[in-house]
């Protein structure tokens, strides 16, 4: 029993390790709308990371609960089910943003709403299987950090590079780069933490005797 | 039996990479000379940080790959010799250093570097900072009056004449100031006869082919013949919008770039005729007044598409013609029959 | 018909979702794996946001005014009408075409549920003027999709040939390529802030 026990903590971790290491944003391109346009001061992306934590982990534990205990529901509607509770879970996820500044929503815009959406992309990750809720919530809370990650490296760089601030505290840079709050800034933010993330997961691959993350 | 070296057969000219570049650089040569003639040095000491920029870039971005730098390759010296050109005299250093950076750490270098690159680099660092920084970019110094290398800058700086066109206006210069460059705009843009000279230049010394700057300037042309968008005569139109802005220096320098543009002739007159008209479509429907080098970016995507279609379009007309020919020649002989 | 077509032209060329709102990004990963996938990634995009602007339209014309709506009815109700129209159509096609349906069954999947779709929902609410704009909205924002995934295949040519550094080699490039697609639009659009 106790063998068991340590080798299912085992296979939790070696799983967390595996899903920290294959970034799903950086390295598999999920939820990137909103790291790309909103994703432009550090505030912002807290909001971000706070909405997919809202919606991620609670969407993950009910598609696993539907597919352990519903078998007889058809795929399209247990993905429907979801798509439905993703949305109601961005009430409290609203609720929970909204301290952090005073126009928080008008800085996100749509993509508050489409970071609910994002959270759905992670359902369908490539190599994923749904397995039961255990699993739900280690892939959620690791798909979660990975997302919040890739939103907070993006959003400070961003924030310091235009605006010359971090949280909103001057830094002292004497030049700013306001171009670096535009979309196309976005995208080339995400592709430079993407390839250093890449080139990060691969030798932490070679160090650790394992296969390299392609 | 003594060996003895030869150079291929089929190798019949001592052009290289190396030397195209060189030829570039010795173009681009004569235009800072005028601006430093019309706004003093600094228009050189501009030249002269935005290579050193480019170059240093490139070094590290090399070095961080992993390989060694190649000394004899000049492709980041030109990136940096053209940047300062399109840009105004009275520019801050930290701009053309930012625009250097940005266009070989960028645009450059994580396709693959030198001779793999899929957009100009010169037109994406002029591009990124005219978006960062529009009011330093297009506000100009009146020429004649030199500024000071270093410190700060008290000349009064105008809007160019492709400000007016923007906003519907005819510009008030004189068509021989227009064309030997006597007005506010990019310091090394504005010269007609002398990017004319190093375009002749170029092409006599088979660094750039005349397909693609010919059919830039002839759409351009023709969107400003047909469509003017200032209350002038039809002519007017057409040498105003050639002459103002950067659409001249654009055809010469960044729209022959070897790496960029396409391979075949019809190809390159595809590409030319599709910059020129996106650059008039830029100017006429976009924010920016220097809009060729987003229009270059823009086309840049399509180089590989518009090989691979002139060489079916050519193959269909091919087939045509022979087609016609036979056709021509089978009714011939049933005439005689 | 014209706002139609006039508003599925902004959106198709002049406000494209990919380059100037990054709204496609994650259903074009799986759609460039070949021109089939490109074809059937972007006609699914297509028709879903094509539907999903129509209902927005509707759903807003009859719910706006309370403040309730546009703080926490907005999100909750597109969505949920996003799986509604889903559910309607993976229940039709697997009840009358079965092959059709497990052919399609993961793209139909990710063409619903990703931004573009929700996305399309927001605009045709606030840039279109009639329901005929909103569902033009929507098109467009497949139709542009399906020319962004165009370019980027291209580009996937070139950049086979490439020397790509090896961090960059996959989606890093990819991002670059479109980064710079978008700051060549940018010229032409200027800066659009989110809705």
């Amino acid at each position: 029993m106790a063998s068991e026990r340590t080798a299912a903590a085992g296979g939790l971790l070696k799983r967390c390790k595996q899903a920290l290491a294959e970034n799903p944003v950086l390295l598999g391109g999920l939820a990137l709308a909103p790291v790309v346009m909103v994703a432009t001061t550090v505030k912002n992306a807290v909001a971000l990371m706070i909405v997919m934590a809202c919606t991620l982990v609670p969407v993950m534990l009910l598609e696993a609960v539907l597919a352990k205990y519903l078998s007889m529901v058809p795929d399209f509607a247990r993905m429907a089910l979801c798509a439905v509770f993703a949305a109601a879970m961005l009430m409290p996820a609203r609720l929970a943003v909204a301290p952090l500044a005073q126009n928080i929503f008008d800085s996100l815009g749509m993509y508050f709403a489409l970071t609910g959406v994002s959270a759905l992309m992670f359902l369908h990750s490539p190599g994923r299987e749904p397995e039961g809720p255990r699993f739900a919530v280690t892939d959620a809370v690791c798909g979660t950090l990975g997302f919040a990650l890739a939103v907070f490296l993006t959003g400070a760089v961003r924030e310091a590079l235009s605006l010359g601030t971090f949280w909103g505290v001057p830094l002292g840079f004497s030049v700013k780069f306001p171009a670096m709050a535009m979309p196309f800034a976005g995208f080339f933010t995400a592709a430079f933490w993407a390839a250093a993330w890449n080139s990060l997961s691969r030798l932490i691959g070679r160090m650790g005797g394992g296969r390299e993350v392609e | 039996m003594q060996d003895k070296e030869l150079k291929a057969p089929h190798i019949r000219m001592r052009e290289s990479a190396r030397s195209a570049m060189l030829d570039v650089v010795i173009a681009l040569l004569p235009l800072y000379f005028m601006a430093a003639y019309f706004y003093g040095m600094r228009a050189v000491a501009l030249g002269a940080v935005s290579a050193a920029s480019a170059v240093a870039a490139d070094m590290l971005c090399v070095l961080v790959s992993g390989r060694l730098p190649n000394l004899r390759d000049l492709s980041a010296l030109v990136t940096g010799l053209l940047l300062p050109l399109m840009l105004p005299a009275s520019i801050p250093y930290y701009v053309v250093i930012t625009a250097a950076v940005f266009a070989i750490a960028v645009v450059k270098h994580p396709f693959g570097g030198v001779g793999q690159n899929i957009f100009n680099p010169a037109a994406g660092g002029f591009a990124f900072i005219s978006v960062c920084w529009p009011s330093l970019v297009f506000s100009y110094p009146q020429p004649m009056f030199p500024l000071p290398i270093a410190g700060e800058l008290t000349a009064r700086l105008a809007e160019s004449p492709a400000h007016a066109l923007m906003l519907g206006a005819v510009p008030t210069i004189d068509t021989l100031d227009l064309v030997l460059g006597r007005f506010a705009g990019p310091m090394g843009v504005t010269n007609i006869l002398v990017l004319g000279t190093c375009f002749i230049y170029l092409l006599f010394r088979k660094v750039i082919s005349w397909q693609a700057p010919v059919a830039f300037l002839a759409a351009a042309a023709a969107t400003a013949y047909f469509s003017p968008r200032i209350p002038a005569s039809r002519w007017e139109s057409v040498v105003f919008e050639l002459l103002s802005g950067t659409l001249v220096f654009a055809g010469v320098f960044l729209l022959g770039d070897p790496v960029t543009s396409p391979k075949r002739g019809l190809s390159r007159f595809l590409y030319g005729a599709l910059a020129g008209g996106a650059t008039m479509l830029f100017r006429y429907c976009g924010g920016f007044e220097q809009a060729a080098a987003f229009a270059l970016l823009l086309v840049n995507s399509f180089t590989l598409l518009i090989d691979h279609e002139a060489e079916r379009l050519f193959r269909i007309v091919r087939r045509g013609i022979l087609g016609f020919r036979a056709y021509r020649r089978s009714r011939r002989i049933v005439k005689k029959v | 018909m014209t706002s139609f077509l006039l508003v599925a032209a902004v959106a198709v060329f002049l406000e494209n979702a990919l380059f100037a709102r990054a709204l496609d990004i994650s259903v074009l990963l799986p759609a460039l794996h070949s021109r089939r996938t490109i074809w059937i990634y972007g006609l699914a995009v297509t028709l879903s946001s094509s539907a999903a602007g129509g209902v927005a339209w509707g759903l807003h014309s009859l719910l706006q005014g309370g403040g309730w709506y546009a703080s926490y009815g907005q999100p909750f109700l597109f969505l949920t009408a996003q799986a509604f129209l889903y559910a309607v159509v993976c229940a039709g096609l697997r009840a009358y075409k079965k092959e059709l349906y497990r052919a399609i069954r993961v793209p139909l999947t990710i063409s619903f549920f990703n931004c573009a779709a929700l996305g399309s929902m927001f605009l045709a609410v606030y840039k279109a003027g009639s329901f005929w704009g909103a569902v033009g909205t929507g098109a467009g924002v497949g139709v542009g999709f399906l020319l962004a995934c165009a370019l980027v295949r291209v580009a996937e040519g070139r950049l086979a040939i490439c020397n790509v550094p090896r961090a960059f080699q996959g989606l890093p490039v990819r991002l670059m390529y479109i980064g710079l697609l978008a700051l060549a639009t940018y010229g032409l659009i200027g800066h659009q802030l989110p809705v």
